[in-house]
């Protein structure tokens, strides 16, 4: 502990240089833009950035391209919160209560409580990084395939949980969003499926053209509908900064979305993902008074908020101490330190001690640069929704088409935001909520692959699930989870039929 | 009088809806190797849920027919085809004549779907929009397209 | 229209053979296509020759990312590109020589392709989990033997480079180890580390922190020469199994058509990028090594390689039935 602290102060020496805060600096801002453009993720940007990095020195290359990782956590919220434009699977929960607090006039409100919640998140998160890194990788590593299997089952669970209407309606949303999840290449035999031919299928459907469909597309057509879109940002925009009262609402939010953050970041594939909903759907459960999720709670803004933060921060852990990437994010980061000369692995701790504390501490800086950057942007956003719809929509359906073809440079991801513009726009009158369905579309190929791949490994027993203790584990939790969303509408259906008698 | 079958529309339409895609869905699984519960092949799971939406499908249609519910909140069809063929004005010309064109094209269409715009406003507000992205997604983004023709 | 375009392009070049609007090129910015998604080993290979390019030809050379469909998207773009000598691809043994034999692709990667030079090779390391009793090929070999069907493997995904290489591996020692598919090589290198799976050919890039920590132990590379990155790992044809050499590449091809002299500055561009000590120490930063190869050597591994490939699938479906 003493020594880590010894360390961290190290890093801290690294950091404040001129250089480097520079590079966190640049980073952070970078970061924050493209979190708010719709499309554009740090995947792409950081891959735009890399050549640019080669006459760095490595550390501040490192600091630079995770502040752009990070700072898009940041920026990812607003588009969410102010247009109802999920960038990203993390913020796709945030839309849900964020949008209804900019339509109630609460942008800012929102807005605050998202930059203050990732803030908080951040540093908690690094803090995870730099005291329980090796741990939390070693908890990690002992996930096999049958664990993800019901992880992913319980992730499916905190999408019932997250619907507002109809049980049903929500379950059948998710199994749509499964079936959209299936379209791809096999991993098991390299078949494609439900491709239609269209040979760009094969690595899936893009989730920004489904997302950017579903809910931007979507929603600009719906306002545009009505008699007067001036009803849409008309609501008088009350404070722009929280009240105390908001704050202590959001606190314990803010806390427990950053534990859950924190934990499942370390998990490879949707870790960042699943903390997000699962956060969503803690609050709602813990709530007193779940009726006001999906009315504009703020707590459902600040908790997914917080943990895809602290997700993103301990999504640091397994490639820095087992030198093992975790999303495409960490992916790239691998290929940027090794394009360095540091082979990221096992021994960058020991071995590259200037990167591994330099780049910790860069975090609690670039974090704390960007609660500084945000913070008075609120105000900017704000005034972006007293923009005359009229000018408001045409910004909003240039910057997506951009966006969603800045994913793969190809504008065959324009069309498939189309099909899932309108179908989107069907499933709205048809009164159906589109984030289970996002869920499930989510998580469904990694629920099939694992599925499939343990059943591999364990040679056809499905026993496997309840055999190991994690899985196990999981599989309890979906199922009591299950049953207390359940338990309500079935007494619920009781007491009408007593009525009825 | 007239009777009314459908008594749930939106219950009826959704029920539809989802049995139309779980019907495409299953018309094109039924190339795919189905394989066993233990040795699955590639259309196994997609076999599973595709049915799955079907039957849920299938009984939301049958609630619309039988149970009274809601009716679907009127449509414009004006807003969403000139929306959708706003962004795929954007998508043909984009690679064929640059970013410039594909927006002002869009802006364009898509201005017609609003019924407070003015249509030369938009059009300023279309060319400052492609100068704007211009700038910020090819030049200091490095998006690789072409800006004009 | 593009086929005649080409038809056109090439007679004007039959007809002669220093025509003069070639002679000025480049005048225009050159796309480099990179099949595959940033960050990964062909990206920064295609990023490194980007930068030496443009010294060398003194015109902008930009990398442009088109993934897809383990590379087969970006390949079949540039198969059908004009042949005008500004489009090129950096791709890679996986989309060219093992997905035409193993899925069906739009191009015919002897046909539809004009290789020009292979840029850098980076070989496959067999690695094992070190819980297992196994340090070397042979022994290797004697525990798939001993327990048929008990050894796990982790690839890429089906009908990757991955994949194959260890079937080609199975039909040349007659063992068999049951395969097990993941979404690309870092997953499948993690689950060797977390002993999910048994051992994985996975490429040298990945392998090597692994195995210098002990988490992952290396037993053999599986290219004709040993590798100077491992230099005390032997190849798996040192140890006694024939006819066994696989290597990944990344190579320089053009669309078919592109006129010769463009060609011909291209390969020159080339070799002197193989000789250059800075593309040299980047190339080792990566993992891999500069090489140098002529249009119609280059031609003849792709061929070789898809002969190989070829007969192994008859080999698997020979014994099925």
């Amino acid at each position: 502990m003493i020594e880590s602290l010894q360390l961290l102060g190290h890093g801290f020496g690294i950091v404040l240089t001129f250089d480097n805060l520079l590079f966190c600096l640049i980073g952070a801002l970078c970061g924050t833009l493209i979190g708010v453009l719709p499309g554009l993720g740090p995947v792409a940007t950081i891959s735009l950035l890399l050549p640019a990095t080669f006459a760095l020195e490595p550390v501040g290359a490192i600091i630079m391209l995770s502040g752009i990782y990070y700072g898009a956590q940041y920026g990812g919220s607003t588009t969410a919160i102010l247009v109802n434009i999920p960038g990203e699977s993390t913020s796709v929960v945030t839309a849900i209560d964020g949008y209804r607090m900019a339509q109630q006039g609460r942008a800012g409100e929102a807005l605050a409580i998202a930059a203050i919640g990732s803030f908080i998140a951040g540093c908690i998160g690094t803090l995870t990084i730099a005291f329980a890194g090796p741990p939390l990788a070693r908890v990690a590593q002992s996930f096999t395939s049958p664990d993800y299997f019901s992880l992913m089952v319980f992730g499916l669970v905190c999408a019932v949980v997250l619907a507002n209407g109809s049980l049903f309606r929500a379950v059948a949303m998710i199994v749509l969003g499964l079936l959209f999840g299936m379209i791809g290449m096999d991993v098991n035999t390299g078949m494609p499926r439900l491709t239609g031919d269209f040979i760009e299928l094969s690595d899936g459907v893009s989730f920004v053209a489904i997302a950017l469909g579903l809910f931007g597309v979507a929603e600009v057509i719906c306002n545009l509908e009505q008699d007067t879109t001036r009803a849409i940002n008309s609501a008088k925009i009350t404070n722009l900064m929280p009240s105390w009262a908001i704050l202590r609402q959001a606190s314990g939010a803010i806390l427990r979305g950053t534990a859950l953050g924190s934990l499942m970041g370390v998990l490879p594939g949707g870790g960042a993902t699943m903390a997000a909903f699962s956060s969503y759907a803690l609050e709602k459960k813990v709530s007193r008074t779940p009726s006001r999720f999906g009315r504009g709670a703020i707590e459902g803004v600040a908790a997914p908020e917080s943990a895809n933060n602290a997700a993103a921060q301990t999504s640091y852990i397994p490639l820095l101490t087992m030198g093992l990437p975790t999303s495409a994010t960490m992916a790239l980061m691998v290929g940027a330190l090794t394009l360095h000369g540091i082979a990221p692995g096992p021994n960058v701790i020991t071995r590259q001690p200037d990167l591994f504390w330099g780049l910790i501490a860069s975090m609690f800086i670039g974090n704390l640069m960007l609660i500084i950057i945000n913070l008075p942007m609120i105000g900017l956003w704000v005034r972006l929704l007293r923009l005359p719809y009229r000018f408001l929509f045409l910004l909003i359906v240039v910057v997506s088409s951009i966006g969603v073809y800045s994913v793969g440079n190809s504008v065959f991801d324009i069309y498939l935001m189309i099909g899932f513009g309108l179908l989107g726009y069907l499933l709205r009158k048809l009164d159906a909520e589109p984030a289970p369905m996002l869920m499930g579309f989510v998580l469904g190929p990694m629920l099939e692959e694992n599925f499939r791949r343990s059943l591999i490994t364990g040679r056809g027993d499905l026993s496997v699930f309840i055999q190991k203790p994690i899985s196990l584990a999981f599989l309890i939790l979906s199922v009591a989870l299950l049953i207390s969303v359940a338990l309500p509408f079935i007494r619920k259906r009781r007491e009408e039929v007593f009525q009825d008698e | 009088m007239r009777i009314k079958l459908v008594r749930g529309g939106v219950d009826f339409w959704s029920g539809l809806l989802l049995v139309a895609i779980a019907g495409a869905a299953l018309w094109y699984i039924a190339s795919l190797d189905i394989g066993t519960a233990l040795d699955m092949g590639p259309g196994y799971f997609p076999l599973l849920i595709a049915l799955i939406l079907a039957g849920m499908g299938a009984v939301l249609l049958v609630r619309g027919l039988v149970v009274v519910g809601p009716p679907v909140a009127p449509m414009n069809a004006r807003a969403a085809i000139l929306i959708l063929a706003s962004f795929l004005a954007f998508a043909l010309l984009l690679d064929r004549l640059g970013l410039v064109v594909a927006i002002l094209a869009q802006t364009l269409i898509a201005s017609f779907a609003s019924r407070e715009s003015v249509l030369w406003q938009s059009l300023v507000f279309g060319a400052a929009l492609a100068a704007a992205s211009t700038v910020l997604f090819v030049w200091l983004l490095g998006i690789p397209v072409d800006v004009l023709p | 229209m593009k086929t005649l375009m080409a038809a056109v392009m090439s007679v004007a070049v039959l007809a002669s053979p220093a025509a003069m609007a070639q002679e000025k090129w480049p005048t225009k910015t050159i796309k480099l296509i990179v099949p595959y998604a940033p960050g990964g080993y062909t990206d920064l290979t295609g990023r490194i020759t980007a930068r030496f390019l443009e010294k060398d030809l003194g015109q902008t050379v930009v990398v442009e990312n088109k993934p897809g469909a383990g590379g087969i998207v970006g390949t079949d773009l540039v198969s059908k590109s004009a042949p005008d000598g500004y489009t090129f691809c950096v791709c890679s043994v996986g989309a060219v020589s093992v997905a035409p034999v193993a899925q069906t692709t739009q191009y015919n990667p002897l046909k539809d392709l004009a290789p020009i030079s292979i840029v850098s090779t980076i070989p496959q390391t067999v690695i094992v989990n070190p819980k297992l009793p196994i340090t070397s090929i042979p022994e290797l070999i004697a525990y798939a033997k001993a327990n048929p069907g008990k050894l796990t493997y982790g690839s890429s995904g089906a009908g990757g480079l991955m994949h194959y290489s260890v079937q080609l591996f199975d039909t040349r020692t007659g063992t068999k180890m049951l395969h097990v598919p993941f979404k690309g090589g870092a997953p499948a290198t993690a689950a060797v580390v977390a002993g999910e799976v048994d051992l994985s050919f996975t490429n040298m890039t990945d392998a090597l922190p692994q195995m210098e920590a002990g988490t992952v132990r290396g037993l053999a590379v599986t290219s004709g020469k040993r590798s100077s990155f491992a230099p005390n790992l032997p190849t798996v044809e040192e140890t006694g199994v024939k006819d066994f050499s696989v290597e990944s590449w990344n190579g320089i091809i053009a669309p078919p058509g592109t006129p010769q002299p463009i060609i011909a500055r291209m390969s020159e561009a080339l070799k002197k990028m193989a000789a250059d000590p800075e593309v040299k120490e980047a190339f080792a930063k990566i993992g891999a090594s500069p090489v140098f190869t002529t249009p119609a050597e280059y031609q003849a591994t792709i061929a070789k390689e898809v002969a190989q490939w070829t007969d192994l699938l008859k080999e698997i479906k020979s014994t099925k039935n």
